[in-house]
């Protein structure tokens, strides 16, 4: 099957094979679905979806070239080529790039993901431990000094009182996480928030190893068309339980991990999102089986 | 090489500018971390619910609202319904979504729905005034709650002996009853449902009493260990009884269909009481040791709500909320929709499914009767009329 060739300057000019136009089409369009339905339902015209298209087909052309140490003067033709915009457009797009927010682990929730995943911090039957405020550790002062010294364990106390996570005893003396009440928060920036930083990552990584020859992120998943009502809620109930094994085997190994680095004074300058998935729906009709 | 490696000199307001920025989302500019985050916009927490409906349109259930458009319908043995069988009173069991607050009300989104009668099985006798019928043997009592099926127009007093009818409802173990949610005509009747307290058990000759019912568990097999009187259990039974005795085909202990989930609440009956903080709600152990208590007192019999989370078949209450009165304030029903008939005439109007009657004492919240039309989207609240097959609205909004 032809391949879509990676970039080159011959690839500025020269289209992809027809098959490799069509493959591409009908991935984009599956991608596109999703997006599509966000932007309805939250009512953002086609217009300014269109100019973010082209902000962000400008930039990827950019930093296309810049990874081949091309520059200069025919910079704007070469983009207009690349992308199919008018030089016009491309100029006025000039060098705006896209919002990349980097999404950045803070005190709070990692405190609680601590909390989850740390054995030092559950019982041997494995239920987690109620913490007394302070003191030595096991305490909610200790968790919280481990995690960070800028910012106070009052404050990310009450940051975790007013989020609804734990719950202090009647003498304010102990903590006690609330396992149940950890879900996605109501609040529409941090669901904007991991919807870019998860799905964005997942589709970077996926993009990357279409891309490039060496498949460099892992991305695999697990699917299936035959499931009954009831075996996909015991499913559901599966993924829950490989979260808190993926959360208990790995949050405490990068810990270490960084923890080393830290130790032989290496730079941090590399980031990684490990994540897990599920989606599910009713298969769809068959159209033959509608056109009966 | 790390881009966001910044210069020294910035490094000393750092610490301060993060520490007032905070604790959340994204601070561009502080340096690594050091430290493991999580977080996505998808970490379900299981709730169960378990009763009866009391509004349509998103499904409304303890007083949630579950949006039921993505969920299966099922019967007590995961057999597909039809939606439609999502019924005002109707006793339901949903897995879904954690209720989350949004503004006004409670909502979740329904995974599954399982729609479980109590009693299948022909009419015996009735007594209208007392608001009391004998069904398969058991005693069904019905409150101001009660809903009838629309055929049903005259409540109890459409019941003709013989006739085979659904009962969905609570088993209120101290007045040896079903107290009724719902009671609807029943057409496949080729095996009969029955659920309630064992009376007596004899495991030599296999068989039990319940309610004015010998039954007999050859069919059964082997028996569960835990079976005994005083168990609460929902037997199949064949729809011809044999010299007086009816054979069961499946025997279930209904303590031991309940799965473990991290929020469960339930509405019924306490069917078995020691103290307020160990009790048993339509069959289920409940341990309120650590609950928190509502007005009201516990005790056997009573409608008690249960919040908690359920381990080992046994719920572990986070708060207990007691119901001193039948057919009181719970009873008030929400259902959202399109008017799918109208009859101005009889001052009564259609909404997924449910006949609603208006009077001059109904409120129309900013519009009037005179915008009553066909296919306009309606939100009324309401209780179930003298004749309990119809909704009587207390307020009336209509989309405009």
């Amino acid at each position: 099957m032809p391949e879509l060739g990676r970039y080159d300057e011959a690839a500025l000019k020269t289209p992809p094979s027809p098959d490799a136009t069509e493959l591409l089409q009908e991935t984009l369009e599956v991608l596109l679905v999703p997006l599509a339905r966000l932007c309805v339902r939250r009512g953002l015209p086609f217009s300014q979806v269109e100019e973010l298209f082209k902000r962000a087909f400008v930039a990827a052309a950019r930093e296309a070239r810049q990874e081949h140490g091309a520059s200069g003067t025919r910079d704007i033709s070469q983009i207009a080529v690349a992308t199919g915009l008018h030089r016009r457009e491309v100029t006025r797009i000039g060098g705006a790039q896209p919002a990349r927010p980097q999404q950045r682990p803070v005190p709070a929730t990692q405190l609680v993901t601590r909390w989850l995943s740390d054995p030092g911090l559950r019982h041997r039957n494995g239920k987690l431990r109620k913490l007394p405020r302070q003191g030595p550790a096991p305490s909610f002062e200790a968790l919280a000094l481990s995690i960070t010294r800028h910012v106070h364990a009052r404050s990310l106390l009450d940051e975790l009182l007013r989020r609804d996570l734990v719950q202090l005893s009647g003498d304010g003396e102990t903590v006690q996480l609330k396992a149940d009440r950890i879900a996605p928060s109501d609040d529409m920036a941090q669901m904007y928030g991991f919807l870019a930083a998860n799905t964005g990552d997942h589709l970077a990584a996926a993009v990357a190893n279409v891309l490039h020859g060496d498949r460099r992120h892992f991305e695999q998943a697990i699917f299936s068309d035959s499931m009954s009502t009831e075996g996909l809620q015991k499913a559901r109930d599966l993924v829950r339980l490989q979260w808190q094994h993926l959360l208990q085997n790995l949050v405490p190994a990068l810990q270490d991990m960084i923890n080393q680095d830290r130790a032989d004074g290496r730079e941090a300058d590399q980031r990684i999102r490990i994540g897990l998935y599920s989606f599910h729906e009713p298969n769809p009709e068959d159209p033959d089986e509608q056109a009966r | 090489m790390n881009k966001r490696a910044e210069p020294r000199k910035r490094q000393a307001w750092l610490p301060v500018f993060c520490a007032a920025a905070l604790l959340l989302t994204q601070l561009p500019g502080c340096g690594g971390s050091g430290g493991v985050d999580s977080g996505g916009t998808g970490l379900d927490t299981p709730t169960l619910a378990i009763g009866p409906i009391n509004g349509l349109g998103s499904i409304v259930v303890n007083g949630v609202h579950y949006d039921e458009t993505a969920a299966g319908v099922v019967d007590a043995d995961g057999q597909p319904l039809s939606p439609s069988a999502l019924t005002l009173g109707s006793m339901t069991r949903i897995d879904a979504s954690r209720p989350l607050s949004t503004g006004s009300r409670l909502e979740a989104v329904a995974h599954t729905i399982q729609v479980t009668a109590a009693l299948v099985g022909p009419v015996e006798s009735v007594n209208a005034a007392a608001g009391t019928a004998t069904i398969l043997g058991q005693a069904v009592v019905t409150t101001g709650g009660t809903v009838f099926d629309a055929s049903l127009g005259n409540g109890l007093a459409s019941l003709q002996a013989g006739a085979v009818v659904a009962v969905h409802g609570q088993v209120d173990r101290v007045g040896g009853r079903i107290v009724a949610t719902r009671i609807e005509p029943h057409s496949s009747s080729n095996r009969y449902t029955v659920t309630g307290p064992v009376l007596n058990l004899d495991r030599t000759a296999m068989r039990l009493g319940m309610g004015l019912l010998t039954i007999d568990l050859n069919e059964i097999g082997s028996l569960p260990s835990a079976l005994g009187a005083g168990t609460v259990v929902r037997l199949k039974l064949r729809s011809t009884a044999a010299a007086g005795v009816w054979a069961a085909t499946a025997l279930s202990l209904t303590d031991q269909l309940l799965p473990d989930r991290d929020n469960i609440e339930i509405e019924g009956r306490v069917t078995a009481f020691t103290t307020a903080q160990r009790f048993s709600v339509d069959g289920i152990p409940v341990d309120a040791t650590a609950a928190s208590f509502g007005t009201g007192t516990v005790a056997l019999g009573k409608r008690v709500e249960v919040d908690g989370r359920s381990v080992a078949g046994t719920i572990i209450a986070r708060k207990v909320s007691v119901d001193d009165e039948d057919g009181g304030s719970d009873s008030a029903i929400e259902l959202e929709g399109r008017i799918t008939a109208l009859n101005l005439a009889a001052r009564t109007f259609v909404v997924r499914g449910a006949t609603v009657s208006y009077d001059d004492n109904t409120r129309f919240i900013s519009s009037t009767a005179a915008d009553l039309a066909l296919n306009r989207k309606v939100s009324v609240k309401g209780r179930p009329a003298a004749d309990r097959s119809l909704v009587q609205a207390t307020s009336v909004h209509i989309e405009l």
